[in-house]
């Protein structure tokens, strides 16, 4: 459905995106992860036309983004990170002047204003004018006036940013709906949780390039020799001595608890215990996980997806 | 379809912005109230005489009789009494002073010579006294037919057509007019702005509707906003202070190409300056020196005589004097003028701000970095 190849895009000397390459399968859900000035947002930029690429290709259900600009734009809806709706007008305004931009009228307006703005949950203040509505709301607004003329791909960036977790909860179930309906996503975020329940396939972006990108099996198989510990501990914890021992690349502390990320080494699991045993480090809860996107993020470029 | 849809959604845009639209009409209104009322005089072309009656002391004889019944045809009531009486009206105040009439001459005794009616007794006893003279002359030379005083009618006085020129209402009804619809030029930069506001400028530019549509439905919004608010205020003006307009619709008609410049320019200082917070703050001020040299606040020929044609600089001042001298003297050399530089201005304000939107496609600046 989407394919990109070699896309490369500087400000002055700066590159903003370095010969990022993927492609996106009709039906699933490909995400963008990475942390914010990754690279996430001047890559859709570039594939939606709203800025021009410097060197590469991006072709869209077929058709070349540089040729078939217009055909490329028909096929593609998009839920910007920045929530982009009117708020002078009503949500049933906002949504019906937006499909009406991508050909639709009459009866077919109509229709798929109202049955976008049921799927959304937004039916019953159709109405209402958007600036009365909460973040949650005008963020699933901005979702609607994206999806009203049923693209065939769906991009969203980051459309969950800034808002409480119920809509957030909301907003994915939508998509994950979506997707079964048979409409391709490309969906970027720099929320882990949300790229591994949601996403099919992924590519983890840092520094406009893309370091890795596959199924999440397929992204634990690149960091199989690591593994990581997490554990709750109380008491003064030496973290440069548990550095020091062979192996821990890296401790980070998520939720009060310490996750520790080492290439396997014989015995590194006895001298961590050691260590924080001869510290009167009080250990409450040990636990050996599989690696998650975050600790693939760490191993993979050496710093934290949250940073 | 789509392009009907998108005028449709910017006019809902400004029927939803109530407090500007008020404001566009009552701000104008207000100052035509302030404006029209508080310099009416400089407008005037009459001045009322006041009423002159004057006691006079006189032999009561013949000619007496005739400077008492020529003076009342010179808008002068005389009533005879004694020099006493006289005096003592002029000093309680009944009368601006007194006359006297002997055989010496006429004798105009008052406290206030520099007023109207001073002027104007000075000025019949002054003519009374040298016919009075001639008539004694012709009598010694004995054209007895030259003895009779002709103070006919003999000036014939013609006063200026004053339906040709604009009360202070007519005047500001017409300034306040083309004063607000340059303020368009503000709202027509904030029209374009909205949609780098709301960030809808992403939704716009990434669907498959033309940039050039989206640029088109905003000036033609833009302008044809400016062409109602201007109806409505000819309207209220009319109801309100009746101010004539000869014919509204021929007025509104001869507003396109006035309100194509004040669109253009409002969208091209948005193009050329990048952002509305500028364009506002530089057509501010361009605005008020375009109104004030076209003599939209107060008639320039007022404040500096002979400065009349500085109004002619502005285009403000070009289409003021354009609609005056259609309104009021029925001539369209001045108006057509007005149109043809204002609606050539206009067309080149709006050709530069369509090359630099533009340019904007694909432009860094188009995702708001």
């Amino acid at each position: 459905m989407l394919q990109t190849s070699q896309l490369v895009k500087r400000y002055d000397k700066n590159l903003a995106v370095s010969s990022i390459s993927f492609s996106v399968q009709p039906g699933e859900i490909f995400g963008l992860l990475g942390p914010n000035g990754a690279g996430k947002s001047t890559t859709i930029n570039i594939i939606t036309g709203l800025i021009r690429k410097d060197e590469g290709r991006v072709l869209v259900g077929g058709a070349d983004l540089d040729k078939d600009l217009v055909k490329c734009k028909y096929m593609m809806g998009i839920v910007p990170q920045d929530l982009a709706i009117y708020s002078d007008l009503t949500a049933e305004q906002n949504v019906r002047f937006f499909g009406s931009l991508y050909g639709l009228k009459g009866g077919k307006l109509e229709e798929n204003t109202k049955e976008t703005l049921e799927f959304v949950g937004l039916y019953e203040r159709r109405k209402d004018r958007a600036k009365t509505f909460s973040g949650g709301m005008k963020r699933r607004l901005n979702i609607a006036c994206g999806l009203v003329h049923r693209p065939k791909l769906l991009i969203l960036d980051e459309p969950t940013v800034g808002i409480d977790p119920q809509s957030r909860n909301h907003i994915m179930e939508s998509i994950t709906q979506l997707n079964k309906q048979g409409m391709t996503i490309l969906y970027t975020t720099h929320y882990m949780e949300e790229a591994e329940h949601l996403c099919d396939r992924i590519a983890i972006m840092d520094m406009g390039q893309i370091v890795a990108q596959g199924t999440l099996p397929q992204l634990r198989a690149m960091v199989e020799e690591h593994w990581y510990i997490t554990m709750a501990l109380k008491g003064e914890v030496p973290m440069e001595q548990l550095r020091m021992v062979e192996g821990v690349e890296q401790i980070d502390i998520r939720d009060h608890r310490y996750r520790f990320s080492c290439k396997q080494k014989k015995n590194q699991l006895r001298d961590l215990l050691d260590l924080l045993i001869h510290h009167q480090v009080e250990i409450t809860d040990m636990d050996i996980n599989e690696p998650d996107l975050e600790d693939i993020f760490l191993t993979l470029t050496g710093k934290s997806l949250r940073d | 379809m789509r392009f009907l849809k998108f005028l449709k959604k910017e006019i809902l845009h400004i029927l939803h912005d109530s407090d500007s639209l008020l404001l566009m009409v009552l701000f104008p209104f207000a100052l035509t109230l302030v404006l029209g009322s508080a310099l009416s005089g400089a407008f005037d072309r009459v001045v009322n005489m006041p009423q002159i009656s004057l006691p006079i002391v006189s032999k009561g004889d013949m000619q007496s009789s005739l400077f008492i019944n020529q003076g009342r045809s010179a808008g002068i009531s005389f009533h005879e009494t004694s020099l006493k009486d006289a005096k003592e009206e002029a000093k309680t105040g009944e009368s601006d002073g007194y006359i006297t009439l002997d055989g010496k001459g006429v004798s105009y005794y008052t406290d206030n010579p520099g007023s109207i009616s001073a002027m104007v007794v000075r000025t019949y006893s002054g003519i009374f006294a040298k016919q009075a003279t001639m008539a004694n002359l012709a009598a010694q030379k004995g054209k007895l037919d030259l003895i009779a005083p002709r103070m006919g009618n003999y000036v014939e006085s013609q006063g200026i057509d004053l339906e040709n020129e604009p009360s202070s209402f007519g005047y500001y009804g017409i300034t306040m007019l083309t004063m607000i619809m340059m303020y368009g030029a503000i709202q027509a930069a904030n029209m374009m702005d909205l949609e780098r506001k709301e960030r809808t400028y992403q939704r716009l530019k990434t669907s498959p509707y033309s940039m050039n549509g989206v640029f088109l439905a905003k000036s033609g919004v833009s302008v044809l906003a400016l062409l109602v608010q201007a109806a409505i205020l000819m309207i209220t003006n009319r109801l309100i202070y009746q101010v004539d307009y000869r014919n509204m619709l021929m007025v509104t008609l001869m507003l396109i190409p006035y309100a194509l410049f004040c669109g253009g320019l409002g969208l091209m200082m948005y193009q050329v300056l990048g952002n509305a917070r500028s364009a506002n703050s530089v057509l501010n001020l361009l605005i008020f020196l375009l109104v004030f040299i076209g003599g939209g606040y107060v008639p320039l020929s007022i404040m500096m005589p002979g400065a009349a044609n500085i109004a002619s600089y502005s285009p403000v001042g070009l289409i003021n004097n354009g609609l005056f001298d259609y309104i009021y003297k029925n001539d369209l050399a001045s108006i057509i003028r007005a149109m043809a530089v204002t609606g050539g201005l206009g067309f080149i304000m709006l050709a530069v701000a369509y090359m630099l939107y533009r340019k904007e496609e694909g432009s860094n600046r188009a995702a708001g970095y």
